[in-house]
């Protein structure tokens, strides 16, 4: 009798094993969570190169650095994957070509660089002045030449500009946009711009050191960024 | 008690007291109104036999980040290489002046300006003309443009002592960058390139911003022009 128990309960476990066995295989796994889109910050300088004096004792690298900060958990709220090409000021610091290096290894929506000047006024928005290639995207195989890799991007790139332009004439901060050879912007594989903070009015009165100053830039490059890329084809980067 | 000529002196030296303050006054305000002038750190211009001519200046503005060409009555020497030089070293202590709309270091700021005819050729190599093989460009010299380019190719070296002392700044090193090109451009049509040198050699940003190793088309850079 306690046998025939014994063996019932065995039997009735191993069923009930088999059918949750069976459940398991049947039931498809979770799919993979959809990676988030990755935007590279790039905060200008550091260690020994500090950069343009932008205060009476402020140098750029802790502008940049500072307002990359401020725009690090913006972006990170909006969905993105945010990376920074350094988080302080380390020494030695990466150089242009190994920062392009690792923002190219990521494969990013988009990379913003960011400056900081004590010249001029508002926020002065830069995007490679390379030609634009004459096809969209190069082939995998294709072998780019360095100074050059961002020109297949000068389209995405100009577009992203133009949506960061936007943002900050909503948000009433004087603008002027342009394009320039610098590195490591023309090095890129990635819509990329190049920001350059400078004082907010003419008369100096916000320096870009001002806390609430750089707030209304992160502000205003975050809600560009989200809105840029929610009009844009991730897998080419051409508008949709 | 006072006596009469100790008041006397008193008052003697009160009236110097208040003339030397109004006479300090006057010279505090001269030298004021004359401030504007004091800072000009142009070099005295060389006495130059050629006659004063229209010349286009690509100007910047740090304002609004724009060039703006400007006509101006200069005089400057017929060589094209000497005139080269005069116009950059021209453009640039202009922009050192204390009203510049684009605030540059002083002194001279250009050491040469070379200008090389295009396409640029390599040395010939030994061992093929003998054989009577006609020599072809390398790999390499082929990929090159300015093997294929055609007018000339400036290099302008500017100062050392100058770039340091640049303002370090996207905005400012380009403007600086373009209003050479486009100067250059607008007064010596021949020139289809320019390269830049630093005291001879190649540097890799002119104040940590703008590349200067790269070599540039020779285009007009202006946003707007002024007569």
């Amino acid at each position: 009798m306690r046998w025939t128990k014994v063996a019932a309960a065995g039997i009735t476990s191993a069923t009930i094993w088999a059918v949750m066995a069976q459940v398991a295989v049947q039931t498809p796994s979770p799919a993979p969570p959809h990676p988030r889109p990755v935007i590279f910050l790039d905060p200008a300088h550091g260690g020994a190169d500090g950069g343009a004096k932008v205060g009476d004792s402020v140098l750029e690298k802790a502008v940049t650095l500072e307002l990359a900060s401020r725009i690090r958990p913006l972006l990170s709220a909006r969905g993105f994957d945010v990376r920074m090409t350094r988080d302080g000021d380390p020494t030695p610091t990466p150089t242009t070509d190994q920062r392009a290096g690792l923002e190219n290894q990521a494969h990013p929506a988009a990379c913003i660089i960011l400056h900081s000047a004590p010249t001029g006024t508002g926020v002065h928005i830069y995007t490679s002045a390379l030609s634009e290639a004459t096809t969209a995207v190069a082939p995998a195989n294709a072998i780019v030449p360095w100074d050059e890799a961002q020109s297949t991007y000068i389209a995405s790139s100009l577009r992203l500009s133009s949506e960061i332009s936007t943002a900050f004439s909503r948000s009433q901060i004087a603008i002027s946009s342009g394009r320039t050879w610098m590195p490591p912007l023309d090095n890129l594989l990635c819509p990329a711009v190049a920001i350059e903070i400078a004082p907010l009015n003419a008369d100096g009165s916000k320096p870009p050191t001002d806390a609430g100053y750089q707030q209304r830039v992160a502000e205003a490059i975050a809600g560009a960024v989200l809105f840029w890329h929610g009009k844009t084809d991730p897998t080419t980067g051409a508008a949709q | 008690m006072i006596s009469r000529y100790q008041r006397i002196l008193f008052w003697i030296l009160v009236g110097s007291s208040v003339f030397m303050a109004g006479y300090l006054i006057y010279l505090h305000q001269r030298v004021r109104s004359t401030a504007g002038t004091e800072g000009d750190d142009t070099p005295i211009a060389a006495p130059a036999s050629s006659q004063a001519e229209s010349i286009t200046f690509a100007l910047a503005h740090d304002a609004d980040g724009t060039i703006t060409n400007t006509e101006l009555s200069v005089a400057l020497p017929g060589e094209s290489a000497v005139r080269a030089r005069a116009l950059v070293e021209r453009l640039l202590s202009d922009d050192a002046l204390p009203r510049s709309e684009h605030p540059l270091p002083g002194g001279i700021a250009v050491e040469d300006v070379y200008l090389v005819n295009l396409p640029l050729t390599a040395p010939q190599r030994t061992g093929g003309e003998s054989l009577g093989v006609p020599q072809l460009p390398t790999k390499a010299e082929d990929a090159d443009p300015m093997t294929h380019a055609s007018g000339q190719l400036a290099v302008v070296n500017l100062r050392g002592s100058w770039a340091d002392a640049h303002p370090s700044g996207i905005e400012t090193e380009t403007l600086t960058v373009l209003s050479i090109i486009g100067t250059l451009h607008a007064n010596l049509p021949s020139i289809s390139y320019v390269r830049f040198l630093v005291d001879g050699q190649q540097r890799a940003t002119l104040a940590g911003h703008i590349d200067l190793a790269r070599t540039y088309r020779s285009v007009d850079t202006a946003n707007a022009t002024h007569p």
